[in-house]
């Protein structure tokens, strides 16, 4: 058992716990805003794909990673306005439209890393390479779990706490939870609800897209096809475990990925346990927490109902 | 009116979505050089350009072409679809690839009801049934044990660490060959395996190689494909030494790559080709191809004093005289040799 202490001590485990919530947190972000305005956003994936993608592209081109950034997230953006366009102006189901963004981002950046790089031999491009603060990575313990970090882990705490203000604390917050709970009678007071569902869907592809721009340019520094791994759809049962709120979904991240780092650990620990069932780990504790839950969380009452005005 | 017409347009998206999707996932190449009406498919499980297995297997392709074959693959297939890829590629080609040994049980299955049609698949150490069917296997286990001497010297800590994707029984037979090999020439190492359970999730791979470097691990094997470019990333950050496989991949990191199993998966199949082409294709048989023709290797040792690459070569001698014993691919799997899959 000293094994299973040594790797709950090791500051490398929540260092990398952190590193590897960070995608998966960002697109659970941006899916509260869209939830809680009543949009149900499954093309998480598909967003996070484009903006892996289109950050090195854009860091190719121009040899500029923050040039690659905006790449990244225009192209995220641009799937988030055909979710939008489809399910809000159009009303359109939600989840099929969802659907269909994912598979088009998986086929079309297959497609393009093949016609734009020989053979598909995606180049590695410039990116944000990890930080090492002074005097803040010095601090014991702390330093390297939370300071020695990408740009992005500073970039999730300004957003988490903006995202929380923003939610709960404004007219702006209350207006958008007004439209997931009930968008009829928001629209009878005044709230122009299809506005605010494309401003949420917006939002959320910019964040998604930050989570996939982390994965190319502050992790790998390249593109492989369907390198997000399911990390949007994982997203989305973060939410829920969330409760839909902003602070909760860093702590059901961290929980997610501190099953997946303890996995990857202790298959090289002297703990004889199967592979597969290390794997399946952060799968079966995200299930048994939503097990627990469910029932006692908050879900926006018009969730994925699409609202046609008369 | 307004739900009916956007139903509608929603199929019209996932219409476009799959069209789309469609295009990524295959390419249909019919520019063969000297067209010699033999027309070859080749089903792929991963991307072919993963700097991996998969894109050995489309150099393969590749060959058959210039072998004078036209061509035309499916990558990315999902297990589900390996039946309906299968059957469709049946229908008009002459010899359908198979590129790994999980498509075995499906040629067997497929192979009977397209008597006319001849079937290859990669990396499957069984003999097939049927005689419409041949079997290549890289005796990559060589490689693999090769690339364990070149580890055993170059690890200051003596603890060593494989990444692999699946524990599929092929990957597991270099994992056992590789330790071998290591502690041949370093008694004293210990092995680590891990296991992804993806070959496509990059950043799981980057991940792991940190992990093992947390855990003084200083010389790290991987079989992860398109994975392994994130195990590749991880031990440059941490500065620990990778050893590749499949193709050379020093240039990925120079640095950090100090040497590679070749697994020259593309000889194979242009020769399986050829064979095809000029008529000769013999169905029935196991092909086993190691260090003898070059399938398999070892790329240059960089990066290590001269001595690890003399050892190398020393060693590799040894083996293709049959005086070093390298545990082949099919010995240790269990029902090898019977059965199909």
């Amino acid at each position: 058992m000293s094994d299973l202490l040594d790797i709950f001590t090791s500051a490398a485990l929540y260092a990398a716990a952190i590193r590897l919530a960070l995608p998966v947190f960002f697109a659970a972000l941006g899916e509260v805003f869209a939830e809680r305005s009543g949009l149900v956003n499954v093309g998480l994936e598909g967003m996070m794909l484009m903006a892996a993608f289109g950050g090195v592209l854009g860091s190719d081109l121009t040899g500029s990673p923050m040039m690659g950034l905006l790449l990244g997230l225009v192209f995220a953006l641009v799937i988030a306005a055909v979710q939008a366009f489809v399910a809000v102006n159009l009303g359109g189901d939600q989840i099929v439209s969802g659907i269909a963004l994912n598979i088009t981002a998986l086929g079309l950046t297959a497609y393009l890393s093949r016609a734009i790089w020989e053979g598909g031999n995606v180049p590695q491009v410039n990116g944000f390479p990890t930080l090492d603060p002074p005097i803040l990575s010095d601090i014991p313990i702390l330093g390297p779990i939370l300071f020695e970090q990408s740009l992005f882990v500073y970039i999730a705490a300004v957003a988490v706490a903006v995202s929380w203000w923003a939610l709960t604390r404004t007219a702006w917050g209350l207006r958008l939870r007004a439209c997931g709970e009930d968008p009829r009678a928001s629209d009878s007071l005044g709230i122009d609800v299809i506005r605010v569902r494309w401003q949420t869907m917006l939002i959320c592809g910019a964040l998604a897209g930050l989570g996939g721009a982390f994965l190319s340019l502050g992790s790998l520094f390249t593109f492989s096809d369907a390198m997000t791994g399911g990390r949007g759809f994982i997203a989305l049962a973060v939410v829920i475990i969330a409760s839909w709120s902003p602070v909760k979904a860093v702590w059901a991240s961290l929980l997610f990925s501190l099953c997946e780092a303890f996995a990857l650990r202790v298959q090289t620990s002297d703990i004889e346990l199967p592979a597969e069932l290390m794997l399946a780990l952060p799968y079966v504790v995200t299930l048994i927490v939503y097990a627990v839950i469910v029932g006692r969380t908050a879900m926006p009452a018009a969730l994925g109902r699409t609202y046609v005005r008369e | 009116m307004t739900v009916r017409r956007s139903s509608a347009l929603a199929a019209l998206v996932v219409a476009l979505a799959m069209t789309v999707a469609a295009c990524g996932d295959s390419g249909d190449d019919t520019s063969g050089g000297d067209s010699s009406g033999l027309k070859v498919a080749m089903v792929l499980p991963g991307a072919i350009n993963d700097k991996g297995f998969n894109q050995t297997g489309y150099e393969g392709l590749q060959q058959c072409e210039d072998a004078g074959a036209t061509t035309t693959y499916k990558e990315m297939v999902p297990v589900p679809e390996f039946e309906q890829t299968y059957e469709t590629f049946s229908q008009d080609n002459d010899l359908v690839i198979g590129h790994g040994f999980e498509f075995g049980e499906i040629a067997a299955k497929v192979a009977p009801d397209f008597p006319d049609v001849d079937y290859v698949v990669t990396s499957n150490p069984l003999k097939p049934e049927q005689d419409n069917i041949e079997h290549l296997m890289p005796n990559s286990t060589q490689g693999a044990y090769l690339a364990g001497v070149v580890a055993g010297q170059a690890t200051e800590t003596n603890k060593l660490g494989g990444i692999f994707g699946f524990d599929f029984p092929v990957l597991m037979a270099q994992a056992k060959a590789f330790e071998a090999g290591a502690k041949s020439v370093n008694p004293d190492i210990t092995f680590e395996a891990v296991y992804l359970g993806t070959f496509d999730d990059v950043a799981k791979g980057k991940e792991a190689a940190q992990s093992m470097a947390a855990d003084g691990i200083d010389v790290i094997y991987h079989i992860a494909d398109a994975a392994g470019i994130g195990v590749i990333n991880g031990a440059t950050e941490e500065g620990i030494y990778v050893i590749g496989w499949g193709a050379d991949q020093n240039e990925v990191a120079p640095e950090t790559v100090i040497a590679s199993q070749i697994v020259d998966q593309a000889k194979m199949i242009g020769l399986a080709c050829q064979a095809a082409v000029d008529g000769e294709f013999e169905g029935g048989g196991l092909v086993v191809d190691g260090l003898q023709s070059g399938v398999i290797d070892l790329s240059p040792v960089y990066n290590l004093p001269e001595d690890v690459q003399a050892k190398v070569d020393e060693v590799k001698q040894q083996i293709i005289d049959g005086e070093v014993e390298v545990p082949s691919v099919g010995g240790g799997i269990p029902g090898s040799g019977e059965g199909s899959g």
